[in-house]
């Protein structure tokens, strides 16, 4: 019997290819989206762990200077006097060369075995003896290598002036992909020689170490002043931190497709249940049992997970080829440089993409299959009586919903330091609108009703009404529909709110005309950063210059990121949330105060009123915080000092920009003028103010070109689910419809019944998804992405964002049932009358 | 010391070799190059452009304690039985070895700019635990890391050194090295003056002139101090032996490897032998030996003279190896007749290349007695 049952569902799917079709594509797509977004997660996080072990490796313990550097005679002392034995020199630095620039890296290979493996590449074509005895040779990947037409012997010009006039290649690294991806931009070369292309010579930029509890403290102990040790554990966790926020934004998108995905699937299956009442009656009659009901029910929900799974599977490898290459991109420009390739296949992801996409369409099945369960023999239900129980039990679904939101808003309360739990309350939101769309649907379209009663419009009654009538097929895709088009308003609001902010904050910042950016090739090639900044202030038309550096400082803690600026004769652009601005100035001009920008205020949990430590040369000294601003160049934050106070305190001369304020009338004859002195110098870089605002502009959109991919998927498997279910709709209705016909209604008139009916049914959605989508902005705004990223912003309320909305809405519903529509006509004949 | 001459070719080249891939590896132990490595490493006509050992060059003190960077490889080679209370016994072995990658060096602006690298063996038996307490490390000759001076006289690497202990000269010497679990400081004096080995210091090693060491020992040091296993300090006092070598030669392709004998018989006598075996298990050409008198006069011993034979075998559980840990010398034309034991089979100096090292005693057929430290390489 059961297999005789098993058939019969089989024969139905299949005789319902179009319905079949789509809730396999519902449950793929789901299911691509999360393999997708998961494959991208992976690489970003490869790519991440391949940068930590370039620059960590086995490494428990750095050793690294407040200065920007330390005399490499520490080193030695350490090693011989002190007697470390696993220890390791590191030089870092960029240089320009063939047009490029690169990152050096001098080590002592030495000492490298137990940090980092990348030398341990086989005896053949290492030629180790090259690089410790001639000046200017280095080694890279043979990837990077292959991708500049470079090979063994080959010379690459040097960009600027210092020592040799070519880098020589001595030597290819050959690594696994993930770590050549990590290692595309660097060079390797032995301590002398990169100590002399960087003009680095006796200095050191840090040193590695491994070291047990007691060799902690030896060390410690006997650290000169202005250096400190710092356990590379919090380092990485500071480096994990980094992304973690990123990572987990993606993957909850990715949840919310399948989640979408799994409405299709349980609207599917309750579509095959409603459908068979009398199948299923007749077999309860000739004793087939509930719990046989049940199973089979579970066991077309299979009919439709396994190949919806298989074909998402597929799907989502392509799509995590494209996500990968957006994710790292967006990585490269916001963390750290990896280069853009795409990443294996990790098994997991494939498992996890199985077991969620098996798993979510058998869940999604239970209620049916309940459903079917409970069939009592022949005494079938009617349709009639399936819609009337539906609506009885709307209440119900209003107060779960409102349950469901209550149980959000707390886990958002409790979430305040965990992302994982703020996103927990942000999908139970979610999901109690989608609980209260149904009945929320009903109110709405009893209220046109009413209202069309009152204006004498017979269709919109006609269709008003079966919409609610059909909530038992319905009730999910809109629900459905609502959680797209609320996701669609909340990322879109949050997206415009944040750009908005970030607009306004370049325009108040960027109010120099002009600005340089120096990078260590300037020093290297023999140019001297004051002197510079002197020359330029006598440029006829300039009205002022600017200067700023930046610079990380490792602490303990982690990364800190000092910012110090010079504002010239104006005052600073900054804008303060917090702190009195003439107070916060005052005690930034003197160097009694640090001002925070707010993601690093934020995560650090510190407000105007604390101090903040950080090392110096002359060993820890604290600040106290007087003012908290807006600044979202990074979300890791950074603390500010004035230009003169941060020379004097951390014995660094250096600049990494400089600001040019153009006298009134003379920006457009200023240009060339400061565009001459690129060519005078190495390592210097050139923009005016509105190519910097643009290019900020337009990183900002690339890094949310990943979230309005998903937004795109996830409305394109509500869309899915809308078809599906107004198909399923329609089919049920022929014989409706085809009473209709019968008395007199035109084509034309039943496709605008149905098209109607559908219409409202996108709109009802969509005017039920814009108050959810804002309070979803508003978490996102308020909640998440102040967790996240530490980063508050104006929230602004886009008309045009809901409008567009409110459009898809009713579009993708219309669309939705045109088929179905067309079709049903087509059919809606005596021909449907006779059907049974 | 042993080392010196048959490291010529199948153990120095190795060495040149390993000190390169030992920058590659982690420090571990049981990485062996192979020929071709070492081929590929250094190509041929290796040794051009290299200084090389002239006859009739006299050596000079102390300038000759220090480096001879232009040759392609040197070493300081330090060996010795040690007795702690209650007559427990150690061995000890700490070496340095330089090697020149280029004859010529750059002119550099950094210091860390060197053509020459460096390696460190050090081992300690501990003969009543039954262990042998093994490391190696490398270094630039660069950035003050590891080098050698000759006066005041210093060579090390690292934290590892043998120093002049305020003398004059490199007497009294400070040796000192530290590893995790062990370390031995010791202050050695000379109980025999400075011996010249081969003829007046130069030490043929192959048919060509040139192909050939400079070398100097001196073959007994009054040897105080601790050794320290564990954690826990051994006062220690006994008897060590240094040797010098410095060279850029080559030994002939059919030699396979050699077994180098340094012993020190109760009676004052000491005795260098090493014979180089060739592929087929005969005797070399240029094996060479020497017997020092109480009195520190030196005589050379024909190798014709010395009948060596392996008596007890053992069997590396690590590199599959089988060593002769037992051997018997007759040298007729001294009146010796020797059984030379390891005191404990399993010396096995597993690093980046295998070789055996180790303390060996010696009883003579005659009631002589003594000890010694016996290296075999090749098997």
């Amino acid at each position: 019997m059961s297999r005789l049952l098993q058939r019969a569902g089989l024969r139905f799917l299949l005789r319902h290819p179009w319905q079949y079709a789509l809730s396999v594509a519902g449950v793929a797509l789901g299911v691509a989206v999360v393999l997708g977004v998961d494959i991208a997660a992976g690489g970003a996080r490869k790519a991440f762990d391949a940068s930590r072990e370039l620059v960590v490796g086995r490494a428990t313990h750095q050793a690294v200077p407040a200065d920007p550097f330390l005399a490499d005679e520490i080193y030695t002392r350490l090693r011989v006097e002190l007697g470390v034995a696993a220890a390791a020199p590191v030089l870092e630095g960029r240089i320009r060369a063939g047009g490029e620039t690169f990152s050096l890296i001098g080590i002592d290979s030495f000492a490298e075995g137990p940090f980092r493996d990348y030398l341990d590449t086989g005896a053949d074509g290492i030629d180790l003896t090259a690089l410790l005895t001639r000046p200017g040779t280095v080694a890279m990947t043979r990837q990077a290598a292959r991708a500049r037409g470079l090979s063994v012997g080959s010379r690459v010009p040097m960009d600027d002036a210092a020592a040799p006039t070519a880098l020589e290649i001595g030597a290819l690294l050959e690594l696994d992909d993930a770590r050549s991806r990590g290692a595309d931009g660097l060079l390797f070369a032995d301590m002398a020689a990169a100590q002399e292309l960087l003009g680095r010579v006796g200095q050191l930029s840090r040193i590695d170490l491994i070291l047990d509890a007691d060799g902690e403290q030896r060390v410690k102990d006997w650290l000169p002043q202005g250096l400190e040790l710092i356990p590379t554990a919090a380092q990485a966790s500071s480096l994990d931190q980094m992304t973690r926020a990123f990572r987990i934004n993606l993957l909850a998108l990715s949840l919310l497709a399948l989640l979408v995905g799994a409405f299709l699937v349980y609207s599917t299956l309750s579509f095959l249940v409603v459908r068979r009442r009398t199948t299923f009656g007749t077999a309860r009659s000739l004793g087939v049992a509930p719990g046989q009901l049940f199973r089979n029910t579970l066991y077309e929900a299979l009919l439709v997970g396994v190949p919806g799974t298989l074909v998402g599977i597929v799907l989502g490898l392509v799509l995590g080829v494209g996500l990968t290459s957006l994710v790292l991109r967006t990585v490269d420009d916001l963390y750290f440089r990896v280069q853009v390739q795409s990443a294996g296949i990790p098994p997991l992801s494939l498992l996890k993409a199985l077991l969620l996409g098996l798993g979510t369409s058998l869940l999604a099945a239970v209620p049916p299959a309940v459903e079917a369960a409970r069939t009592a023999p022949r005494s079938m239900l009617t349709r009639a009586s399936l819609e009337r129980r539906i609506r009885r039990q709307l209440p119900w679904l209003a107060a779960g919903g409102l349950a469901l939101a209550f149980l959000g808003w707390l886990l958002l309360r409790a979430g305040t330091d965990s992302l994982v739990l703020s996103f927990a309350g942000l999908f139970a939101v979610v999901v109690a609108a989608a609980l209260c769309t149904p009945p929320g649907l009903a109110a709405l379209m009893a209220a046109t009703e009413r209202m069309a009663r009152d204006g004498g419009g017979q269709v919109t009654r006609l269709a008003a009404r079966g919409v609610t009538a059909s909530l038992s097929r319905t009730g999910v895709a809109v629900a459905a529909l609502t959680v797209a088009i609320s996701t669609v308003v909340g990322v879109g609001l949050m997206i415009a709110s944040f750009r908005g902010s970030v607009d306004q904050w370049l325009q108040q910042t960027l109010t120099s005309d002009f600005y340089f950016a120096i990078d260590e090739a300037f020093e290297a090639g023999g140019s001297d950063v004051d002197a510079f900044v002197a020359e330029l202030a006598e440029v006829p038309g300039v009205a002022d210059v600017t200067r700023s550096q930046r610079r990380r400082l490792t602490t303990g803690d982690g990364q800190v990121r000092l910012w110090a600026v010079d504002p010239g004769s104006r005052d600073l652009t900054i804008t303060f949330l917090e702190g009195d601005r003439e107070t916060a100035v005052a005690s930034f001009l003197d160097g009694t105060g640090v001002l925070l920008s707010e993601p690093f205020a934020r995560k650090r949990g510190l407000v105007v009123g604390d101090t903040l430590s950080l090392p110096t040369p002359d060993g820890p000294r604290s600040w106290l915080v007087t003012g908290v601003f807006i600044d979202y160049s990074s979300d890791q934050g950074s603390a500010m000092f004035s230009l003169e106070h941060y020379r004097s305190t951390w014995n660094d001369p250096g600049l990494q920009g400089i600001g040019i304020m153009a006298e009134e009338g003379q920006r457009d004859v200023l240009r060339p003028r400061l565009e001459s002195f690129l060519a005078a110098h190495a390592g210097l870089e050139f923009a005016a103010n509105a190519e910097i605002r643009q290019i900020s502009l337009e990183i900002f959109d690339r890094t949310f070109t990943i979230t309005r991919v998903l937004q795109l998927l996830v409305g394109l498997v509500a869309f899915l689910g809308m078809l599906s279910a107004l198909q399923a709709l329609q089919l049920e209705r022929i014989r409706e419809l085809s009473v209709l016909r019968a008395v007199g209604w035109t084509p034309r008139g039943l496709i605008g019944l149905i098209l109607g009916q559908t219409g409202l049914m996108g709109l009802g959605a969509g005017l039920l998804a814009l108050p959810v989508g804002i309070i979803l902005a508003a978490l996102l705004v308020f909640v998440i992405n102040a967790r996240s990223f530490g980063w508050s912003m104006d929230f602004s309320l886009e008309p045009m964002i809901l409008g567009q909305a409110l459009l898809l809405s009713v579009v993708a519903a219309l669309l939705a049932g045109a088929w179905p529509a067309w079709r049903t006509i087509r059919t809606a004949t005596a021909a449907g009358l006779r059907d049974e | 010391m042993s080392g010196p001459e048959p490291m010529s070719r199948s153990f120095r080249r190795p060495l040149l070799a390993l000190v390169i891939s030992g920058l590659l590896s982690a420090c571990g132990a049981g990485k062996e190059p192979t020929g071709a490595r070492v081929a590929d490493y250094l190509g041929a006509g290796a040794g051009e452009g290299f200084a090389r050992a002239q006859p009739g060059h006299r050596l000079a003190f102390p300038q000759d304690h220090g480096a001879h960077p232009r040759y392609q490889s040197e070493w300081w080679y330090f060996t010795g039985n040690l007795e702690g209370d209650a007559g427990r016994h150690f061995g000890f072995m700490f070496t340095i070895f330089r090697f020149a990658l280029t004859p010529e060096a750059a002119l550099r602006a950094s210091e860390w700019g060197t053509n020459q690298a460096w390696m460190a063996h050090f081992a300690v038996t501990d003969t009543e635990g039954q262990a042998l307490l093994k490391s190696e490390r490398f270094a630039r000759g660069g950035a003050g890391l590891a080098g050698a001076s000759a006066d005041p006289f210093r060579v090390w690497l690292y934290d590892w050194s043998a120093s002049a202990a305020g003398g004059d000269g490199p007497f009294p010497m400070r040796l000192s090295a530290r590893e995790d679990d062990y370390a031995v400081e010791l202050d050695l004096s000379p109980a025999k003056p400075l011996v010249l080995q081969g003829e007046q210091g130069y030490s043929q090693k192959g048919r060509e002139p040139g192909n050939a060491s400079h070398y100097y020992a001196y073959t007994r040091l009054e040897a105080r101090g601790q050794v320290v296993l564990d954690g826990e300090a051994h006062e220690v006092t006994g008897s060590a032996w240094m040797d010098r070598e410095w060279s850029t030669s080559a030994l002939g392709d059919d030699l396979a490897g050699w077994d180098w004998f340094a012993l020190q018989l109760d009676d004052g006598r000491d005795l260098m032998f090493y014979q180089l075996r060739r592929e087929d298990g005969g005797r070399g050409p240029f094996s060479q030996g020497a017997l020092v008198a109480a009195d520190g006069t030196r005589r050379g011993i024909a190798p014709a003279d010395v009948r060596l034979k392996p008596r007890k075998w053992w069997r590396s559980s690590e590199t599959g190896r089988r060593y002769p840990v037992s051997w018997r010398m007759r040298i007729d034309s001294l009146n010796l007749d020797l059984e030379i034991a390891a005191r404990l089979p399993a010396q096995e100096m597993n690093l980046n290349v295998a070789y055996w090292e180790g303390a060996v005693s010696v009883t003579g057929s005659r009631g002589e007695r003594g000890v010694g430290y016996l290296e075999m390489t090749g098997y």
